[in-house]
């Protein structure tokens, strides 16, 4: 099975994805940045639902578009004031700069155009997949079955890791968010101390 | 949708192809349609029902005379177009010092949330023509069930934006709070969903109600994963009245408050996309529950013929009519707890909602998680895994 | 004004202002709760008051001792028998008249039906501000039948203008005590419905159970009183302690309990509801014939004197201070409200809660505007 993509739909999302990172970068309500950021992240996993990867793109959207950029806009919306003005650039060496981001580019481009990328489901590791409702397919397609498989089989060593790593910032979570010691603990509507 | 609409558009033109674009648009089109005819019955229903729970007879007026004189429940048909007439001749008013952008961003983004939620969902399902049940449903995708919650974020993303842009304390105030209580009832909602993905072996909402048709250890009637996964039904449920902002988690809308919360600036059409998304989100969150614990458009035992011979004419598509019946039934009885619920409770307290979802329903779900993989390796080593 | 962390004096917090009211769906009346807000914690709250003040009291001075009576209606509307009857009781005690015993009889029988109404208002807007909207049909469906108990009598439905300075202005109707028993029989089982709705209610419960805590001894600094003190641990009820009318010959309990908190005086009002059923059913029986008022002249002159008399209203002791020169016109009439009080304590309690525990607190005290802002 050869991935065949719609090309208006590529080409769509490809658009909305560099619309929304330039909008992220050249915003002027910090605000709206956060929204565009949101945008990209949603276009990226259109590219990924594109490529049949039907999983990675809705986990793309639960975590990235719905957790971490919502996280960002709390930030933005708990530190700044409600209606910011303008944010100025704040670029004081901007040749320097723009040296930089084609050194970049290029070195994306070199590395994106050079490797060989796999057009085709792997098929030596996934089993034969035969869904719950009876119908027989004749290889094996991405699922998250397939997914299920290879985490546990070659990858093990990796999710464990990762999963000790989400713990491990979780606490740090809870011990940043945690009340200062030092201060009294505030009374649950209790009798009030004197004015 | 695909093979059901080609189907049968083959059935009754004769073998006509229909181009690839054709299913997408009359699946909007449905959709669309769906959404509002269901908001306003909702709606009506929401009046009677909590008329009926005040002693009162809810709307009345509205529509022909001789129905309301008939019964508390056949008047007032019309309020809710007459509503939704007079919401659009509002005045749109766009306070001066809002964000723009984000002001008229918010209400599209709840309502392309409150859409893009019915892809996966199936009503119905048929073996007309077809050795295997062909799944009603938009698009029924392999991951239904992460796609369903994946979506709910962009509800969040909506509100968030509503509240700030709204340039107003209160909205502030309400949106966050919004944020923050469907984002911390998004999770026990997921693991309370995780007990029949594991149960069924599969994400695919289509895949779920087939699976609970078959039956738990050759039993249909066991078959309804709110028999093995009771608790995580009692906590979907929970999770999916906070999700809609419903009472009596609607902190973020309490009237008595914070005027109307994230929407207070809101007027006219844009009002009106929050209203009609939530009831959508309503809806959506009960069909889901009818999907998933209920058995979907299935009963136990019961396999309608696809087509009924009612002796001088025989009406195709039975099986796919007796199936959306069944299902949209269960559904409305679902909303109808719903409203019952609503109208019963008073509100929780912010700091109480966080601790009931995180302290209490968190770790429910997973306790139902646990009793779910149990059951699920059971049936797997002793009855031959899940059914075919 | 900004809070420093001490861990981190770079990190500031900002506290902000929130107004709430005048207009507010759920502001009790025509209340401006100015809050300082730390986050979603009241920092302080500071309750701007008048935005209703009538001038009753002034008005009272230019008018006669019996047209200020309808000028007390407007005291606390939704008590209005008992407003009327703080004033008259006043002059009554001043001119030294005697009120015949029917008369005495069918006052209390006002008052109490006024506190079931009261407290009818009272549920359903409290149980509103906690969000569930249901009882406030049932509060007010059931206030509807006492209201037309109170049409029937004296034709009006919130601002009676019944009582006069030696009575009643005209006799109850022949059937009212018929279907007072009536209402009675049919509605007591109801408060049952109510508690209900409410009482084991887990949510109810985390909304009301120890917040807003009261104890006994600002209660008694501030003036707090009926059942708001009586929720606090102190047994103070005007009808017991300085007891008027017939009060003396009838049985009935008053409820005390000692948390404090905003579900005892919950439970005060609604057991309050019950003890007005058990008084009227007593009057109803003890009622006497015979005139139900002692005439006095239209324009009355009092001897020169001044009194004070108070009373127990739904929300508290209401009192009435009248100073007489000698003249057809009070010289002076002042009105103890009871909301006034509750409002000055009522600042001090929502420290460090949340927004709904303000809405809480305050419905929990049964304030009502036209009474502090007279």
């Amino acid at each position: 099975m050869i991935y065949d993509p719609n090309p208006v739909a590529f080409w769509l999302l490809a658009a909305m994805v560099a619309g929304c990172a330039l909008a992220v970068v050249r915003a002027r309500k910090l605000f709206h940045a956060g929204l565009a950021l949101v945008g990209t992240l949603f276009a990226v996993a259109g590219l990924y639902g594109l490529l049949q990867a039907w999983f990675l793109a809705a986990v793309q959207v639960l975590v990235y578009a719905g957790a971490i950029a919502i996280m960002l806009l709390f930030a933005i919306m708990l530190t700044h004031h409600m209606m910011n003005p303008d944010l100025k650039s704040l670029t004081t060496q901007p040749w320097t700069a723009a040296a930089l981001c084609l050194m970049l580019l290029a070195v994306l481009l070199g590395g994106t155009l050079s490797s060989t990328w796999q057009t085709a489901p792997d098929t030596t590791l996934s089993p034969t997949w035969t869904p719950k409702c009876g119908f027989q397919v004749a290889e094996a397609v991405p699922s998250v079955e397939a997914l299920g498989f290879r985490l546990l089989d070659p990858f093990t060593l990796p999710f464990e890791m990762v999963s000790v790593l989400i713990l491990v910032s979780l606490i740090g979570a809870l011990v940043i968010a945690r009340r200062d010691p030092t201060l009294p603990e505030p009374p649950e509507g209790r009798e009030e101390k004197a004015p | 949708m695909e093979p059901i609409f080609e189907q049968f558009v083959r059935d009754l033109t004769g073998g006509f192809q229909v181009p690839f674009w054709a299913p997408m648009l009359v699946s909007l089109g449905l959709v669309l349609a769906f959404i509002a005819l269901n908001a306003m019955f909702m709606i009506w229903l929401e009046r009677k029902i909590c008329g009926r729970i005040q002693r009162r007879m809810g709307p009345m007026l509205t529509g022909p005379k001789a129905w309301a004189r008939f019964s508390m429940w056949t008047g007032g048909w019309f309020q809710t177009p007459c509503d939704s007439v007079k919401l659009l001749l509002k005045e749109d008013i766009i306070p001066a010092q809002v964000d723009r952008f984000g002001f008229m961003l918010a209400p599209v983004l709840v309502f392309m949330a409150a859409l893009a939620v019915y892809v996966p969902l199936p009503i119905s399902s048929t073996s007309y023509a077809q050795s295997a049940p062909i799944v009603v449903a938009v698009a029924d995708l392999d991951i239904g069930l992460l796609y369903v919650v994946a979506i709910t974020t962009l509800t969040i993303l909506a509100i968030l934006t509503a509240g700030w842009a709204s340039n107003n304390k209160y909205s502030l105030l309400g949106g966050m709070r919004a944020g923050v209580q469907i984002l911390s009832y998004e999770i026990p909602m997921l693991f309370a969903l995780m007990g029949p993905m594991v149960l069924a072996g599969s994400l695919s909402l289509g895949d779920l109600v087939l699976v609970q048709h078959a039956g738990l250890f050759g039993v249909p009637l066991l078959g309804w994963f709110l028999v093995p996964s009771f608790l995580g039904a009692v906590v979907y449920l929970i999770c999916a009245v906070a999700e809609t902002n419903r009472p009596p988690f609607d902190m973020p809308e309490a009237e008595q408050e914070l005027v109307a919360g994230f929407s207070t600036e809101y007027t006219a059409m844009r009002f009106a996309m929050f209203y009609l998304a939530e009831f959508s989100n309503t809806f959506v969150v009960c069909m889901i529950f009818t999907a998933v614990f209920l058995g979907g458009w299935t009963l136990p035992g019961f396999i309608p013929p696809s087509s009924l011979n009612l002796g001088f004419f025989s009406l195709p598509y039975f099986d796919l009519l007796a199936g959306m019946a069944i299902f949209f039934a269960k559904a409305y009885a679902v909303v109808l707890l719903l409203m019952w619920i609503r109208w019963t409770f008073p509100r929780l307290r912010p700091d109480h909602l966080m601790t009931f979802g995180w302290k209490f329903l968190l770790p429910l779900s997973f306790v139902n998680l646990l009793v779910c993989i149990v059951l699920a390796a059971i049936q797997q080593i002793y009855f031959g895994g899940n059914p075919g | 004004m900004m809070r420093q962390f001490p861990a981190n004096p770079d990190l500031t917090v900002e506290e902000f202002e929130l107004n709430m009211g005048p207009q507010h769906p759920s502001t009790h009346g025509v209340l401006r709760l100015v809050l300082t807000m730390d986050g979603e914690r009241v920092v302080r709250c500071k309750p701007v008051v008048g935005y209703l003040h009538r001038s009753i009291e002034k008005m009272a001075e230019n008018r006669t001792y019996t047209q200020v009576i309808p000028v007390t209606d407007r005291l606390d509307y939704c008590t209005s028998m008992t407003s009327n009857y703080v004033y008259v009781m006043a002059v009554e005690d001043l001119a030294d008249i005697t009120v015949p015993p029917r008369a005495e009889y069918i006052r209390v029988i006002m008052s109490e039906l006024n506190r079931i109404a009261s407290h009818l208002l009272w549920y359903g807007t409290f149980a509103l501000e906690v969000g569930a909207t249901t009882p406030f049909i049932y509060g007010f469906r059931d206030r509807e039948k006492v209201l037309d108990l109170f049409e029937s009598t004296c034709g009006a439905r919130l601002l009676y203008n019944y009582l006069r300075i030696g009575g009643v202005s005209r006799d109850l109707p022949e059937d009212f005590c018929e279907r007072m028993l009536a209402f009675l029989d049919e509605w007591e089982p109801l408060i049952r419905e109510y508690e209900d709705l409410l009482d084991e209610n887990p949510i109810f419960y985390n909304r009301t159970k120890k917040v807003g805590f009261l104890s006994a001894e600002k209660a008694l600094a501030y003036g707090v009183s009926g059942p708001n003190l009586r929720a606090s641990g102190m047994a103070r009820d005007v009808r017991r302690e300085h007891p008027y009318a017939v009060y003396p010959e009838l049985e009935f309990d008053v409820p005390v309990r000692t948390e404090g908190d905003v579900f005892a005086r919950y439970r005060i009002r609604m057991e309050e509801l019950r003890q007005s059923a058990r008084i009227l059913r007593q009057c109803a029986e003890k009622l006497p014939g015979g005139p139900y008022l002692e005439p006095q002249p239209l324009r009355m002159v009092l001897p020169e004197g001044e009194t004070y008399v108070h009373l127990e209203s739904p929300r508290g002791d209401i009192g009435c201070y009248l100073v007489s020169q000698g003249t057809d016109k009070p010289y002076r009439c002042k009105f103890r409200t009871p909301s006034f009080c509750h409002i000055a304590v009522f600042q001090h309690l929502v420290r460090d809660c949340l927004i709904p525990d303000i809405m809480a607190i305050c419905a929990s005290f049964d304030v009502v505007l036209p009474e502090t802002d007279r």
